[in-house]
């Protein structure tokens, strides 16, 4: 088995690792992307729709446009593609061990970025009542056998959950020929983003039912129907308003949960709230040299936030190699002329830092991107956030004790389906600056 | 005069916009909207909706199936949809494309091209 | 061409008897009405083989199930099915509860059944660090080992037929002739079967089909139960029961061979015997139990829901329904084959055998039986160096097709091209584990789809799920 060496391998090739590996390879020498599937782009590649690119790339673009662009500009570069590599394990001392067709492939890296992106929320963890019979799919899979394979999931559709990739399969389907019944989501309001809802939906004439769910599968060997139900406004299903709708194929677009099954085999410390792991805000998890962007970290609602956060891992990560290799330098240059070398300086300047400023989310707040400070590790610090629920006016407020460091000048609606971020100044964290406290404030 | 709601398309954002409509049926002002574009989508969706159309394009490259994504180059009539998609599944592609080829001119009459979003070869 | 057997029934009681009828000359063939064995009450439950500390002494139960599960090790060996030594323990909450562990250890002891003992408090927290602070002590039987149930019986009809036993899959038995003494005919849909013996593995359908052979002597009900898959963070070793309530087990949680954990089970009488459906009450009882053994388990980790039905012979005092017909000679029930039917199907099997005996069949060893079956290598479960001499082999085994549990098609197209191989997505499921991870074949099934159409020679939407007429796709969209 060979053993290869780079300065930074990033796990998966998706947006993110793109993003991530080009953004690297500014600075660090060696840059691999190890990609389990047998093309670069990840989902982007089914995801055939237009809407991606508005702040990237400053016009609208679709998943496979975007995705060509980085596949270019990483083609003109001398970074390494391992196609068909799937990794297996990841140790806390950078070793990746993976996959291919030629065999087991053993890869050391000075930095390693993490950007496998996320799966989907399935039936089992929703826990639907009922059968189990063939027709119940992701909106991912099926997007996946239309848009790519070629092949059609069912003819009478339901729809469970108003995220945006099930309102897009709600519009593909039905220019594909299929019948959409109805669109499900148990909560009062859509997941969602407005344009799709209008665009998809709307322009259909495809019903969009709120605090309704699908309360039980019907069907032995094929979904024959399923059973929708009203909740309650603690999303208990409300006895008495069950209906029977009749169909073949169920699709499930109930959310997304980032894969860090490798994250955990490397020791990184996960976010209960995200799955994602805790990342400061050079966005290093727990374990030196590893950091992580784009959707293993925190879901994502827009690729181009994607490759803006994957940049910054790319930059970190790049820079955390660099540091190392004169500490490396430093400490061999120490051991082979037997003279004390001052290597105290570079690193105090590049990052000693070891004030850490936790970072909490409250209230409406539902967790935040990174979850740590450390103040001079980075330019600028990005607070990055989504909130539980909808909120009709309201201000971000970060606080440090009694101290308010940021307050929206305008007061603003918010909605779970869009990130938010927050600027702040390092010069804004004072020396000796406690937990900072990031919430929402809602106002009548 | 009269005032209708829409939901922006223009970007993700979709701002709830408050359209005044004059007696000829003309869009006379138009709020709610937080950047110049949601102007201009008012106008055209009060007399003209348009949408972009994606799809895919049956291939047979190097001997294997595959489906090439595309896309219409411009934002189409929305009443047009139906006949583009049409004129969309007898397409069949024997060739390499590469990213922004034209797959097929004059879309459902509305003189847009369709053309692919991804290099196949 | 006539049979001397023809056993009716792929669930895990068939397939031991088809396995140890293997080894004698006899003509014999399993009729199995689903698309594989295993197909209904076997795969749908826990898969624990009970040591035999708890049936009643002088049941059949009490008789068949400790030798049975003294067989497992051996078996394991030579049917290549993994297991995984485990324990179990029966949590007491209250002095009463520690009364019925001192229950349990008698009834082990008259069983036989050895490596039983009961641990106070702090024994039993040393051994699972993460149980109920309401927990006082417990019954530890040592000898509990996991296996997946489905995989047992998938390995002993696979050995059977290597060993000359025949198999028809979707063969549902329709009607039964008695022509003489020793003289069946046995009626599928499109099929007929000349046999001298049967033996009535049918499963919750058992008195159904003694039914068509005119016996009426028996009423078979299904008890339901729902189970739960946990994703691989359950902190446990040991299979967990809390003292049993005066009907059931009660919900336990219990580590799986590979590396899950199962909630399972409730358990309801049903009329329907094809109920199969999982209740929304049910899972939340599965739920309060698996917190009541463990604290801090949190449902975020479930990953699938699935229920059974345990084939219960009705005014049988809950024991096992093995025998001749008292009124047809010649026809064997193996009927009533609920918990703890894995763990005793090997001496259930050797029992049915020595009652076919007696009715006269006879039993000549064969010289050329072996007793050996190869598994499926399991990519996931080698070491480094095995697995890129298997990629080197066969670059297929260096193609990932289910992320979750790391398979990779080469180990799925050997499943399907093997004696009794996979021929639906969940046949390929229940051998390889392709789609049995946290994202339930989300990101796999399109692969496994396109294996098994160019391995079968079949196009994609003829591609079964499971059942038969149970297609996944609707067929082309373009070209």
């Amino acid at each position: 088995m060979r053993t290869l060496t780079y300065d930074v391998v990033v796990i998966g090739g998706g947006p993110a690792g793109l993003a991530a590996a080009l953004e690297a390879r500014k600075s660090a020498e060696t840059v691999a992307i190890l990609e389990r599937n047998d093309e670069l782009g990840g989902i982007l590649n089914q995801c055939i729709h237009s809407g991606f690119g508005l702040h990237v790339f400053k016009e609208e673009l679709t998943g496979p446009e975007y995705a060509q662009r980085y596949v270019d500009m990483v083609h003109e570069t001398d970074i390494a593609c391992f196609l068909n590599t799937m990794v297996i394990d990841v140790t806390g001392d950078r070793q990746i061990i993976a996959m291919t067709e030629e065999g087991m492939q053993i890869f050391e890296a000075g930095a390693i970025i993490l950007a496998m992106g996320c799966r989907e929320r399935t039936r089992g963890q929703i826990r639907i009542p009922g059968t189990r019979p063939a027709g119940v799919f992701t909106a991912g899979l099926a997007q996946r056998y239309v848009n790519l394979e070629n092949v059609k999931p069912g003819s009478r559709i339901v729809i469970l959950g108003s995220g945006d990739i099930g309102l897009i399969m709600a519009r593909r389907l039905t220019l594909e020929g299929m019948k959409v019944v109805g669109v499900y989501e148990i909560m009062p309001y859509a997941n969602g983003l407005y344009r799709n809802i209008k665009n998809c939906l709307d322009d259909f004439d495809i019903p969009l039912h709120l605090s309704t769910t699908v309360t039980k599968i019907i069907g032995f060997q094929r979904v024959q129907a399923v059973e929708v139900t009203a909740v309650d406004e603690n999303l208990q299903p409300i006895s008495g308003t069950e209906e029977i709708i009749p169909c073949d194929t169920l699709l499930l677009s109930i959310g997304l949960i980032p894969e860090n099954e490798l994250s955990q085999k490397a020791g990184v410390e996960l976010n209960p709230v995200t799955n994602g792991p805790k990342v400061d805000n050079s966005l290093e998890t727990s374990v030196e040299g590893i950091f992580a962007c784009g959707n293993v970290l925190h879901v994502h609602d827009l690729v181009d936030q994607v490759t803006k956060e994957a940049e910054e891992a790319g930059r970190y990560a790049a820079a955390y190699v660099q540091k190392s290799g004169m500490d490396d330098a430093a400490a061999v240059s120490e051991n082979m002329e037997k003279r004390p070398v001052d290597t105290k300086n570079i690193s105090d300047e590049m990052e000693s830092d070891t004030t850490a400023i936790p970072v909490q989310a409250k209230g409406l707040v539902r967790y935040t991107v990174p979850s740590i400070i450390y103040p001079r590790k980075t330019p600028g610090i990005k607070l990055k956030f989504h909130v539980s629920r909808p909120v009709d006016c309201g201000r971000i407020v970060v606080s440090s004790g009694e101290k308010v460091l940021f307050e929206s000048k305008k007061a603003r609606k918010f909605v779970p389906s869009i990130m938010e971020t927050v600027n702040l100044k390092v010069d804004s964290l004072a020396e000796g600056c406690g937990t900072l406290c990031v919430t929402v404030r809602e106002e009548i | 005069m009269r005032e209708v709601t829409m939901c922006c398309t223009t970007c993700p954002s979709g701002c709830a916009l408050l359209v005044t409509i004059d007696d000829q049926n003309q869009v006379t002002k138009v709020d709610g909207n937080t950047c110049p574009r949601g102007e201009v989508f008012a106008h055209k969706e009060w007399v003209n909706p348009e949408r972009m159309l994606t799809s895919t394009v049956y291939a047979i490259i190097n001997g294997k199936e595959q489906l090439i994504p595309v896309k219409s180059k411009e934002p189409i009539p929305k009443n047009r949809m139906r006949e583009a998609m049409k004129e969309i599944q007898s397409l069949r592609v024997e060739k390499p494309v590469k990213m922004g080829d034209v797959i097929k001119d004059n879309l459902a009459g509305s003189e847009i091209p369709l053309v692919a979003c991804k290099t196949m070869e | 061409m006539k049979y001397d057997v023809v056993i009716i029934g792929g669930g895990i009681t068939g397939t031991a008897i088809a396995h140890e009828l293997a080894r004698f000359q006899c003509k014999t063939i399993l009729l199995e009405s689903g698309t594989d064995v295993a197909f209904s009450a076997t795969k749908q439950n826990g898969g624990v083989i009970h040591p035999g500390y708890d049936p009643h002494p002088g049941t059949l139960k009490a008789k068949l199930n400790p030798p049975g599960a003294r067989m497992f090790p051996r078996l394991s060996k030579e049917l290549g099915f993994k297991i995984r030594h485990t324990g179990t323990l029966v949590v007491a909450y209250s002095d009463k509860d520690l009364h019925t562990v001192d229950e349990l250890l008698e009834n082990a002891k008259a069983n036989g059944v050895e490596g039983v003992e009961k641990l106070n408090a702090s024994q039993l927290r040393a051994r699972e660090p993460h149980i109920s602070d309401q927990a006082v002590g417990a019954l530890l039987a040592n000898t509990t080992v996991m296996v997946d149930p489905f995989e047992v019986a998938i390995a002993y009809m696979e050995n059977a037929m290597e060993n000359g036993v025949e198999l028809g899959l979707c063969q549902k038995v329709r009607k039964i002739r008695k022509r003489a003494e020793e003289d069946f005919i046995v009626y599928t849909e499109d099929k007929q079967y000349e046999t001298r013996f049967i033996v009535n593995a049918a499963g919750v359908h058992a008195d159904d089909v003694a039914a068509m052979a005119g016996i009426y002597e028996f009423k078979m009900q299904g008890r339901h139960g729902n189970l739960c898959v946990l994703d691989k963070v359950m902190p446990i070793h040991t299979v967990m029961f809390p003292c049993p309530g005066p009907d059931t087990k009660g919900i336990a949680l219990i580590p799986t061979v590979s590396g899950n954990c199962l909630i399972g089970s409730t358990a309801t009488m049903r009329e329907d015997k094809y109920d199969v459906t999982n209740d929304a009450p049910g899972i939340e009882e599965l739920i309060e139990g698996a917190k009541l053994l463990i604290p801090e388990f949190d449902p975020k980790c479930i990953i699938r829901t699935f229920a059974g039905q345990r084939p219960v012979a009705l005014d049988n005092g809950n024991d096992f329904y093995i025998k001749e017909s008292d009124t047809v000679k010649g026809f064997i029930h193996a009927a009533g084959i609920q918990s703890p039917g894995i763990a005793s199907s090997p001496a259930i099997a050797e029992y049915v055998r020595d009652l076919l005996a007696d009715a006269g069949l006879d039993l000549k060893e064969r010289a050329d039986y072996d007793p050996y079956r190869q598994p499926i290598p399991d990519f996931s479960d080698l070491s480094l160096e095995e697995q890129d001499a298997l990629i080197k082999e066969d670059s297929r085994w260096g193609k990932i097709v289910c992320r979750c549990e790391t398979v990779p098609e080469g180990e799925i197209v050997a499943a399907i091209h093997r004696t009794l191989g996979a021929r639906t997505v969940e046949g390929v499921k229940r051998r390889t584990r392709a789609g049995m991870g946290r994202c339930q074949s989300g990101f796999c099934q399109y692969k496994v789809m396109q294996i098994l159409s160019r391995e079968l020679g079949i196009p994609e939407e003829e591609v079964l799920f499971e059942e038969k007429g149970a297609q996944v796709l609707f067929g082309k969209i373009k070209g």
